[in-house]
């Protein structure tokens, strides 16, 4: 393919990139299963089955208006209600890192975010941004407390009974991530030329990197981690937050629950020939049906979530039928159940935005740069939303500052100067989600490196010169000295999330002015995979 | 002032950690007075509103609901609020002296069994 014809369709992918918010402002009507949140495949393993699922007024009186509002066909006026505001609250988080740092040689994020893991995320990516090589890296990163609780048999997400126990409190190693990354690709060949720093020649190979090494590791602290639910400082700020609201929040479950009254009462004190009976009564409508569910339920053999959920829909159908010879006007209380709900998230979506407030995370890492010398790094990391809006994390702002440093002194000229300051950086990035449920979300960042020190290369014995020239490389291997300089990325991607699963894939594409070893513009693809198993471990299938 | 609310024999247990778990009906005696209110690890959570057979009932200023029991069938709503929808939380009753019985534990996630709110049936005895 024609060069100019590359560059076209690489400015096409980053126009379409910086556009799609436009797109993705209008939220199209969620259609999603009508009984997702009846949670039927762990619930038919339930020690309460059936009645975990029968018995809604007890057990999900939300989840069975929610299945009403569906059969009724009106779902989409209630877009904004408590179910998309939580799967937002899980899903929204845009501030977790999971693949490796932009000074690797496989990345999709320009600055490296301040969020720390809840138990083990792994990533895929490919594409380099300031190195020369690109490679594929895969990266694992793991939390010291979750990692511990889970490697000795406890509860990831521990529960105490009293409040007198303290062992399900987070410690400090809750806010202490690991990880390490390895290059997983086959060997990538690059053309380097620079200066020898041993008598200054000019040089130039054919270099063909390592592959499937060792690439990273490092440790991050969260000094500042008030967006974990469970940390004091977010607890501590939403009791504040609940002792000055408190009185709104009051009159919007009172509301609630005169709304849920309206529709619940009623089958539960009369019979199905419309006499009155003490609440609770067997001969009620709903315990009858509840009786006769159950029992319906119970002859699902075998009992799979298939089954099961064919006869649930069955014995719902049937009730909410009963339900309208009661209440003529049973749609209307249905929305008017549905509209309190909404008031009663728009009043607790306030403090659930307080997990959007500022994080810092300190990291240092050690970094094994394929054929270039070892370096240390060490970053802060400051993360920020700047606007609060519904639940959904309306924006984070990313800022990082760091150094590297060889872990020796090494050339830095060709007059036998050392030095071990290889660079500093400076990172900034804003991660939007572009639809009500942050399926997908958009990321713009810069990336700027100043090279104290000139890139070093070291020319492996028997390294080939490029083909066509006449260099000839010493024997037994030599370093390289590429050009100083300030190395300059910007990047836009677009990061696709299943929502509840964990998975997410981030794609992107970068411009450079340079790279780590050679000078001249670069744009590259970025691709990655990542799962984080926290998210599957808050669907409530722990252990 | 001792433990009003029975649950039935056979009922099942509270057992700490997720799903929520324990009775949801319960005994007491024509017209015993009985405190409930909510308790949690994070401290976060609290019952705000509550009514009985319909007709609300009031919160003290630590968001505790005291009701009478009326004879025959009694269907308590509740509605909470907290922190973390994940957190699994306790609706006690308050017997005096310090003592608080767990009836059942709960959580605010809208998946089955859990959401803002919930109801217990009291049989008058």
């Amino acid at each position: 393919m024609q060069p100019n014809i590359v560059r076209i369709i690489q400015f096409a992918c980053i126009a379409l990139l910086l556009t799609v918010p436009l797109f993705g402002q209008s939220t199209a009507p969620i259609q999603t299963d009508p009984l997702a949140r009846f949670d039927i495949p762990t619930n038919i393993s339930s020690p309460d089955f059936p009645n975990v699922l029968t018995n809604f007024a007890v057990n999900g009186r939300q989840q069975f208006i929610d299945y009403m509002v569906d059969t009724m066909n009106t779902r989409a006026a209630f877009n904004a209600t408590f179910r998309n505001l939580l799967q937002s609250v899980e899903n929204g988080r845009v501030d977790e890192q999971a693949g490796a740092s932009a000074t690797s040689g496989g990345t999709a994020s320009a600055a490296e975010k301040a969020g720390i893991s809840g138990l083990l995320t792994a990533a895929l990516e490919s594409g380099a941004m300031t190195q020369t090589l690109d490679q594929n890296l895969f990266t694992v990163r793991g939390n010291a407390e979750g990692l511990f609780r889970f490697l000795s048999g406890q509860d990831v997400l521990p529960v105490c009974f009293n409040t007198t126990d303290t062992s399900c409190d987070p410690s400090p190693l809750n806010n202490l991530e690991f990880t390490a990354s390895f290059d997983v690709s086959k060997s990538n060949t690059q053309t380097v030329s620079g200066q020898n720093p041993s008598g200054g020649a000019t040089l130039a190979a054919l270099l063909t990197s390592d592959k499937r090494q060792f690439s990273s590791a490092s440790a991050r602290f969260a000094i500042i981690n008030s967006r974990d639910l469970r940390s004091k400082r977010y607890r501590d700020a939403w009791n504040t937050w609940f002792s000055q609201n408190h009185t709104a929040l009051m009159q919007a479950g009172s509301d609630l629950l005169a709304a849920e009254d309206q529709i619940f009462l009623k089958m539960q004190s009369e019979d199905a020939n419309g006499r009155a009976v003490t609440l609770g009564d067997s001969q009620s409508v709903y315990q009858v049906w509840l009786r006769n569910a159950n029992s319906v339920l119970l002859g699902v053999i075998p009992r799979t979530a298939a089954g099961v959920r064919l006869a649930l829909t069955q014995q719902l159908d049937l009730l909410i039928a009963q339900m309208r010879s009661l209440h003529p006007d049973l749609d209307d209380k249905v929305l008017a159940a549905r509209s309190a709900y909404s008031r009663y998230y728009a009043n607790t979506s306030g403090g659930f935005e307080l997990g959007n407030q500022p994080m810092l995370t300190l990291q240092g890492s050690y970094q094994k740069p394929s054929l270039q010398p070892d370096l240390v790094n060490a970053k802060l990391v400051f993360a920020w939303s700047p606007k609060k809006k519904g639940t959904a994390n309306p924006g984070t702002l990313t800022l990082n500052g760091g150094v590297s440093i060889y872990t020796r002194a090494q050339p830095k000229d060709a007059n036998g100067n050392t030095s071990r300051w290889h660079d500093a950086q400076f990172a900034v990035q804003f991660d939007r989600p572009i639809d009500s449920k942050a399926l997908s979300t958009l990321t713009i960042g810069g990336y700027f490196q100043y090279q104290i020190s000139p890139g070093l290369v070291n020319i492996p014995a028997g390294a080939m010169s490029p083909p066509g020239t006449t260099i000839t490389l010493p024997p037994n291997g030599a370093q390289l000295l590429s050009k100083s300089g300030t190395i300059a990325v910007v990047q836009a991607s677009m990061t696709l999330q299943i929502p509840n699963s964990g998975i997410r894939v981030p794609i992107g594409i970068s411009w450079s002015n340079r790279t780590e070893l050679l000078t001249g513009n670069e744009i590259r693809g970025h691709i990655g995979f990542s799962f984080d198993s926290h998210s599957i471990l808050l669907l409530g299938k722990e252990k | 002032m001792g433990c009003k609310l029975t649950a039935p024999p056979g009922s099942p247990k509270p057992t700490p950690g997720p799903p929520p778990s324990g009775p949801n009906v319960f005994n007491a005696a024509k017209d015993a007075e009985i405190t409930v209110f909510a308790d949690s690890d994070s401290g976060t959570v609290h019952l705000i509103a509550a009514d009985l057979n319909g007709v609300k009932v009031s919160l003290d200023v630590n968001f505790r609901a005291t009701f009478k029991v009326s004879p025959g069938g009694n269907i308590l709503s509740m509605t909470f609020v907290g922190s973390d929808p994940d957190e699994i939380f306790r609706i006690e009753e308050d017997c005096g002296g310090g003592n608080s019985p767990i009836l059942r534990t709960w959580r605010l996630k809208p998946v089955v069994p859990g959401g803002p709110t919930t109801q217990i049936t009291i049989h008058a005895t």
